[in-house]
């Protein structure tokens, strides 16, 4: 009882940390726009002065996806970290966002994007790569009977080929190279509303349902007997879960490239923070995915300002050396 | 490379067999071995500052832009260019006849298209290279520094010309050229013509009514790159008259909403790689973010050949010229 009050006033504060961040990364940017106006800008609305524009068309949609993309990937990667029994299962390692690369790299190739890749080209083909490669995930789940192992092995051998298969279609495609290269180490720079309005509709639709499996998310994970005993219903639960994740990390890999540990990490920190329950699990991750991808595009934008790094060299910088404390913190506290 | 690896590999020989075996004579042995390796690290290197000592004779020394002297015994005949900007420079100075190989991008002037192509621009073939024949090779900047060791290995005289990415870059970069080719004469008559048309540019310039510029290096859903501080068509910019908007920014990326912020008068668009200026245009200024720029309103979106704008070579005079009477045409 006393822990749950614990988690709660922890919740919050995570909350407000998020908050405050958002308002943090509207006021600050590359184009100096003082904080009383860029208060006035948000509450008079979007209007056609050039402050306005920056505030409404560039930064208030590129932190909401920022937002919504970190909440979708973090919950995806505590996701699959249950279904593939494995710690390190990410919509990463799995193969689905060097799928989302691919497609981009191989329709760059086949000269179906144009240059300049127009609105909606790059997502599009971005989409059918990592769902097309998601599927192939999906068909082995299904043939590999519950054998995890296999099907992260599976997905480990997917992502080294698409990878490679990427690298070969951008040095045959050299003029878009450096293009194709920043577009896969991810990036928010592209955001609009459209793609918000897009993210999360599917954030909702996708992640939603997972609240109401997180009971089996926790037999799943923590014991095996029931988990094998409940038989055929497992195997259903891990269909239906396997697919809203995979549309839901899709649809982030098409809009914002590939960010990469955020999947990881987010729900490691969390597990230590509130425990291995689902339940609290999922709304920890959720924030917490939030925060820290929203932390990390902020960080993108202004460290090289007026210049940009990609946010996936952020979060993998940010990710590793903390996950390395985690296991090793971890691994210390069980041996003890 | 060689030596230290077989020492290396030498001494684990030691430790292990000594364990295993430890008698006199396998002692010996590896004695015997240790010093064989020896001599011939010391042979390999031997080799080495001989051919050092003796090519410090030759008459043509040029040092290159990696700080490494060219030594030639003679002009050289048979050049292969590994660059576009070096192959118009080639040209240029009437060398036309003495270069036997180019990249798929060396384009200009036309007839550079007739000469065989070693290949794209950041791997060309070494073994082509090799068997051209050439007893120069001139390199520019693209990541070809494998190629360049190759290159010399293969036995061919390799100079790197990179200079700094600014007109006065192209001046020396010119400069060079013409004198490790035995043409400085040309060269220099090359620079004054430049310097001359350059000078006129920057003479006529209303410094009270500079426009501000933006260069698109790349937009739309790719991200927004262009020709930020450190490029060459920066400082061309600012040569021609322009006010680059992206001068505080570094490698290419800059971000929207500085674009939004700045307002630039003039942009400068190139057509994108497959398609017209006009369909580039299109998607350019019906992008809802673009689309607001005065630029794009007062239609002053436009377009200049890229490759005279890019290229460090003769033909950056004119890039200056064709700039600043656009603007003025513009203001």
């Amino acid at each position: 009882m006393d822990n749950s009050r614990v988690h709660k006033g922890l919740f919050i504060l995570l909350l407000i940390l998020l908050i405050a961040t958002v308002v943090i990364a509207l006021t600050k940017g590359a184009a100096s726009i003082e904080l009383s106006i860029v208060v006035k800008t948000l509450i008079n609305g979007p209007a056609n002065d050039t402050t306005s524009r920056i505030i409404w068309q560039l930064r208030f949609p590129r932190v909401l996806t920022s937002v919504v993309a970190g909440a979708i990937l973090a919950v995806s990667g505590m996701v699959y970290q249950a279904l593939f029994r494995n710690p390190m299962a990410d919509p990463y390692v799995l193969g689905i966002s060097s799928g989302g690369a691919f497609g981009v790299s191989i329709a760059a190739y086949f000269g179906l994007l144009g240059a300049a890749g127009g609105i909606w080209k790059i997502p599009i083909a971005a989409f059918v790569g990592a769902f097309g490669s998601a599927t192939l995930i999906l068909l082995l789940a299904n043939r590999s009977r519950g054998n995890q192992t296999t099907l992260l092995l599976f997905g480990v051998a997917l992502n080294f080929l698409l990878s490679a298969l990427m690298t070969l279609f951008m040095f045959l495609n050299r003029s878009q190279l450096q293009s194709i290269l920043q577009w896969s180490m991810g990036s928010f720079a592209t955001a609009s509303w459209q793609k918000v309005a897009i993210i999360t509709s599917i954030a909702i639709f996708s992640l939603i349902p997972i609240l109401f499996f997180t009971r089996e998310l926790d037999i799943l994970l923590t014991d095996e007997s029931s988990a094998l005993s409940m038989g055929v219903e497992i195997n259903k639960v891990r269909t239906i879960l396997l697919l809203f994740t995979t549309l839901a990390t899709s649809v982030t890999v098409s809009f914002c490239g590939v960010i990469g540990f955020v999947g990881l990490m987010v729900p490691h920190i969390m597990r230590l923070i509130v425990g291995p329950r689902h339940k609290r699990l999922f709304i920890f991750s959720l924030v917490g995915g939030a925060l820290i991808t929203l932390l990390s595009d902020t960080i993108a934008r202004l460290i090289v300002a007026p210049s940009e790094l990609p946010v996936g060299i952020i979060t993998s910088i940010a990710g590793s050396p903390l996950f390395f404390f985690l296991v090793f913190n971890s691994r210390k506290r069980s041996s003890v | 490379m060689i030596g230290p690896t077989e020492d290396r590999s030498g001494v684990q020989t030691h430790t292990q067999s000594s364990k295993l075996f430890g008698g006199e004579g396998m002692k010996n042995k590896i004695l015997l071995v240790l010093v064989t390796l020896l001599l011939m690290t010391t042979t390999l290197f031997g080799m080495g500052s001989n051919e050092n000592l003796s090519s410090l004779n030759k008459p043509i020394s040029v040092v290159d832009s990696r700080g490494v002297e060219i030594q030639l015994e003679a002009y050289p005949t048979k050049i292969v260019s590994l660059s576009p900007n070096i192959t118009e420079t080639l040209f240029a100075l009437g060398l036309a006849d003495k270069v036997v190989g180019r990249t798929d991008y060396c384009d200009w002037p036309l007839e550079a298209l007739e000469i065989e192509s070693m290949g794209d621009l950041f791997s060309p073939s070494i073994e082509k290279i090799v068997a051209s024949g050439a007893d120069l090779v001139i390199s520019g900047n693209f990541g070809q520094a494998l190629i360049l060791e190759a290159v010399e290995q293969g036995g061919v005289n390799i100079a790197l010309f990179d200079e700094d990415q600014s007109m006065e870059g192209t001046y020396t970069l010119i400069e060079k050229v013409g004198q490790i080719t035995g043409s400085s004469e040309k060269a220099t008559s090359l620079l004054n013509e430049m310097k001359q048309t350059v000078d006129k540019v920057v003479a006529s310039i209303d410094e009270k009514n500079r426009p501000t510029v933006y260069y698109v290096a790349g937009f739309g859903e790719w991200g927004d790159f262009s020709a930020t501080g450190d490029t060459y068509i920066n400082d061309i910019l600012n040569i021609a008259g322009g006010i680059n908007i992206a001068s505080d920014a570094l490698n290419w990326t800059f971000q929207q909403e500085l674009l939004i912020q700045s307002d630039p008068d003039i942009i400068i668009l190139p057509p994108n790689v497959g398609a017209t200026f006009e369909q580039t245009k299109n998607e350019f200024t019906s992008h809802p973010v673009y689309s607001n720029l005065s630029a794009v309103k007062n239609n002053k979106v436009v377009s200049i050949e890229e490759n005279i704008l890019e290229r460090q070579g003769p033909r950056s005079a004119k890039a200056v010229e064709q700039l600043a009477s656009l603007f003025k045409s513009l203001m």
